[in-house]
């Protein structure tokens, strides 16, 4: 009885500390991966409103406050794939589940990864079972100007939930994939040197397009100032250019609202690529990238972000001839800032093991946990929200029992947005069906 | 004798004498034997050996253990802290039929004209040039089997081939190796052929058309029975190839490798080997084949399986990468593979890593890329584990295999240093094309 009153008693008076309280999440004694600010080793991040609101080695947990337990284990950033086609592909061999592949004309900027998400895809989680909370969703290679890219969380009931900043950066893919697309169309590109020229005139365009609207709107101004006059009445209904989504889009690229992603493998793509962002001014960032390493010093020096991977590409085209598994520490150690890509669906979940390799032929530690934390959100402009466990961010964090990459490390526990995900995937669904079945440990 | 044919005649002695020595060289080179000492020794079928030493000679292991003796002559190399294994065993690879770059003119792992095509042979299309044969050496292969594609429901004959960089296929034939034949069930043979419009383009087509074709070889070897029983005096029934090649099959001579997927697709395999009586020796890719486990383990039929490649494709879609697992704990004899080019022949060891992440203990993953897939090709009296007799086919590891960081830092093959970490591929050293094992 007595319990009772007090616990009333308790109810009553501290029922906003107790909400308070609840809704903190204290993640204690874990091995903390800060990425910006180092290593701490018996760390305690504190999450509230979805954000990491403390972060350190004496970090007072408020009481009430839901303790998880890290002691032993570690706790990082959720990753990052800084390319994927998640969200846009379900069976990559059936072709009413993608979405990543409108290989109807070379030149789209206008198309929108957004516009085909499903938040509902198991490929979603699949990759974050294995530590991976974000990626950009970008369309399949095969076009020239492939459309916009969109960051997403792999968290979410809706596109809406899902989609983190969209467009994130334009796609465009040089070299093989895109004019064999239309080789086979009868149609151009069929040739790199058709492949620029479109590119090339369609930046053209949008300039153009630009003074265009500019006119207009300068001429409508003037008009406007000169009250009751004939330029006037002239104005006031006249219709402004047409609105064209293609050229809006190469527009933001052009002003540098968006970065470029451009995915290129051989040497003289990469040189194409740099000769572009020269001539039009865009913020270049290279994609798949096979053969950077013969060009590190020249993007090193020129300060372009680098994104690589599949970091275990075969030399299955002419173009990939030039792959190494270094190719990630030699340009890391000239100096670019580099982030790896699975460039995957179904294996997106694969990329820790990827990292592992570049590691194992030279990356260094430190440097591969930014290539899938802080700096791929660099890249699309999102760093101040992720990428790293600080005071202010979103609460992105996996806790591991061993260190990261490792093979015979696993994810225990997820957050995203300081909500914890969960961890079950059609995978493991279908392993505790037959485990039980079998009698299996 | 004129000046010049003096001349001649000492050049040649020269030439002769360089000759001679060179193989007098050559051969004391080739008898000497190899100590590798100090590593741990990981032997597949006799445990871990800590600080032990593997003597090779005459390109076989002469001898393993911890305290053994090393021939006074013996060329020894320090390999503290480094891990032996024996070379990879890859039991179902397109190497050298899909060479890299995979570009039209290298297309020769598929005869998709006719759904069984089991006259072909994938030793008449081996392109020995392929790179992915330094790359999978410098990955610790050794061993690899290269089988035809999957476009045809019986798809050819398979060679199984030491990968030593030798010129010619006849050179990198593995000796005495059991005929084995590649069949395919499932989605690739549907596709294929409704593409061409022709059938199959249904499970119901694929059983149909296979289970005609075995009628005919055994008509076929009947009538050869009758001419050969009977006086003669008939000109001799026409060879047919295929035919013959499936009368084989029906004979119990060959080692049957059946890609299939489903559930579905094994049940009909399995039918068509109780109807005409012959043993299904594996089933290949099987991603699905957990499911009827304790079915496969009574057959005693072999699985070669992915670590995990799941979801590309509809029969994909329940694969779980701990299938080898389960089969493991039911007692299934279970190997990995490349499927090379669907993963790159040198990443054929984190197919046993990456098993060992979902669950599967590290000793039977390794024993899955090496003595296990011997087993299932027939040839474990010869390679997959580190014991006397065996071929000299050894790597040595940097660090612990199973571990991804891990990198082969010497490959031998019968006997013969065929790779280091400094120096790449060495029977390709030095050739202008690049050896791509970077």
């Amino acid at each position: 009885m007595i319990r009772k009153i007090f616990l009333g008693l308790f109810l009553l008076v501290f029922p906003a500390t107790l909400m308070h309280a609840q809704s903190v999440v204290a993640i204690q004694g874990g091995k903390v991966l800060t990425v910006t600010r180092g290593v701490i080793e018996k760390g305690t991040v504190l999450i509230e409103d979805g954000k990491i609101t403390a972060v350190g080695g004496d970090v007072q947990v408020p009481a009430g406050a839901r303790v998880v337990d890290a002691r032993g284990k570690v706790v990082m950033p959720g990753m990052i794939d800084a390319g994927t086609r998640l969200g846009l592909v379900e069976i990559p061999e059936e072709q009413t589940t993608v979405d990543s592949t409108e290989y109807t004309e070379p030149v789209q900027p206008d198309l929108r990864v957004m516009d085909a998400l499903n938040p509902r895809s198991e490929l979603l989680r699949a990759a974050r079972a294995e530590g991976i909370t974000h990626a950009l969703s970008t369309p399949a290679e095969g076009n020239l100007i492939a459309g916009q890219c969109a960051f997403i969380r792999l968290d979410g009931e809706t596109v809406e939930q899902l989609v983190v900043k969209s467009p994130a950066a334009l796609l465009i893919n040089l070299g093989e994939a895109s004019k064999q697309t239309y080789v086979k169309k009868d149609k151009p590109p069929t040739t790199r040197m058709g492949e620029i020229a479109l590119v090339r005139q369609a930046f053209l365009k949008a300039r153009h397009y630009r003074a265009e609207h500019e006119a207009f709107a300068k001429k409508q101004a003037e008009g406007k100032t000169e009250k009751g006059s004939k330029r006037e009445e002239d104005w006031k209904d006249a219709t402004p250019p047409a609105r064209d989504l293609k050229m809006e889009t190469l527009l933001d690229a052009l002003e540098g609202k968006i970065p470029v992603v451009v995915r290129a493998q051989r040497v003289s793509d990469i040189e194409t690529a740099l000769r572009l962002a020269e001539e039009f001014g865009f913020k270049l960032v290279l994609a798949r990238a096979t053969a950077a390493w013969r060009l590190a010093e020249k993007l090193g020096a020129k300060k372009i972000p680098v994104i690589v991977g599949p970091i275990q590409e075969e030399p299955s085209r002419m173009e990939s001839l030039d792959t190494r598994l270094d190719n990630a520490a030699i340009l890391h150690r000239a100096g670019v800032s580099i982030a790896i890509q699975s460039d995957s669906d179904t294996d997106v979940r694969e990329l820790p093991f990827a990292v592992e390799y570049a590691i194992a032929h030279g990356l260094p530690d430190d440097a591969a946990l930014a290539a899938v934390t802080i700096n791929p959100a660099r890249f699309f402009g999102l760093d101040e929200r992720l990428g790293s466990v600080e005071v202010g961010k979103q609460a992105n964090l996996v806790i591991l029992d061993g260190m990261p990459f490792y093979v015979k490390t696993h994810v225990v526990a997820a957050f995203i947005n300081g909500k914890p995900v969960d961890l079950a995937t059609h995978q493991t669904e279908l392993y505790d069906f037959y485990k039980k079945k079998y009698g299996i440990e | 004798m004129t000046r010049a044919s003096s001349l001649r005649l000492q050049i040649l002695l020269a030439v002769i004498c360089c000759f001679m020595v060179s193989r007098a060289v050559l051969a004391a080179d080739e008898s000497r034997p190899i100590a590798i000492r100090g590593a741990t020794i990981l032997t597949m079928t006799n445990g871990t050996i800590e600080n032990g030493t593997v003597i090779l000679r005459d390109g076989k292991i002469e001898n393993v253990g911890k305290d053994i003796a090393v021939p006074a002559d013996a060329e020894v190399i320090d390999a503290r802290g480094k891990f032996v294994t024996p070379g990879l065993v890859d039991p179902h690879s397109h190497i050298g039929v899909y060479s890299v770059p995979e570009v039209t003119a290298h297309d020769d792992g598929n005869e998709m004209t006719d759904p069984v095509t089991a006259q072909v042979r994938s030793e008449d299309a081996i392109n020995t040039d392929d790179p992915e044969i330094a790359r999978g050496v410098s990955g610790g292969v050794t061993t690899v089997q290269i089988l035809p594609g999957s476009g045809n429901n019986v798809g050819g004959w398979a060679t199984i081939v030491k990968l030593n960089g030798a010129q010619t296929v006849e050179e990198m034939k593995f000796p005495n190796a059991p005929p084995s034949m590649k069949w395919a069930w499932g989605e690739n043979q549907k596709s294929v052929y409704r593409a061409k419009d022709k059938a199959p383009t249904t499970l119901m087509g694929e059983a149909a058309i296979v289970r005609q074709k075995l009628y005919d070889a055994r008509n076929y070897t009947a009538k050869w029975k009758a001419w050969e029983e009977g006086d003669k005096k008939e000109a001799p029934p026409e060879r047919d190839l295929q035919l013959e090649s499936l009368a084989q099959v029906l004979d119990g001579k060959v080692r049957v490798n059946a890609h299939s997927y489903q559930v579905n697709h094994f049940e009909a395999l399995f039918r068509i080997s109780d109807e005409f009586g012959f043993q299904i020796a594996s089933l290949h890719h099987a991603l699905d084949a957990y499911m009827i486990a304790p079915e496969i383990a009574r057959r005693k039929i072999g699985v070669v399986t992915f670590a995990d490649l799941w979801g590309y494709k509809v029969e994909a879609w329940d694969a779980i990468p701990q299938n080898a697992y389960i089969l493991w704990k039911q007692g299934v004899t279970v190997a990995f593979h490349t499927d090379n080019p669907v993963i790159g022949q040198r990443y054929y060891i984190a197919q046993a890593a990456f098993a060992v992440h979902y669950g599967l203990p590290d000793d039977v993953a390794l024993q899955a890329v090496t003595i296990n897939p011997a087993r299932i090709l027939g040839i474990d009296r010869w390679v997959g584990s580190i014991e006397p007799g065996k071929h000299a086919d050894v790597v040595i590891w940097d660090g612990y295999p199973i571990e991804l960081r891990s990198r082969a830092e010497k490959v031998f093959i019968d006997g013969q240093l065929v790779y280091t970490l400094d120096d790449g591929f060495l029977p390709w050293k030095g050739r202008p094309v690049g050896q791509f094992t970077r």
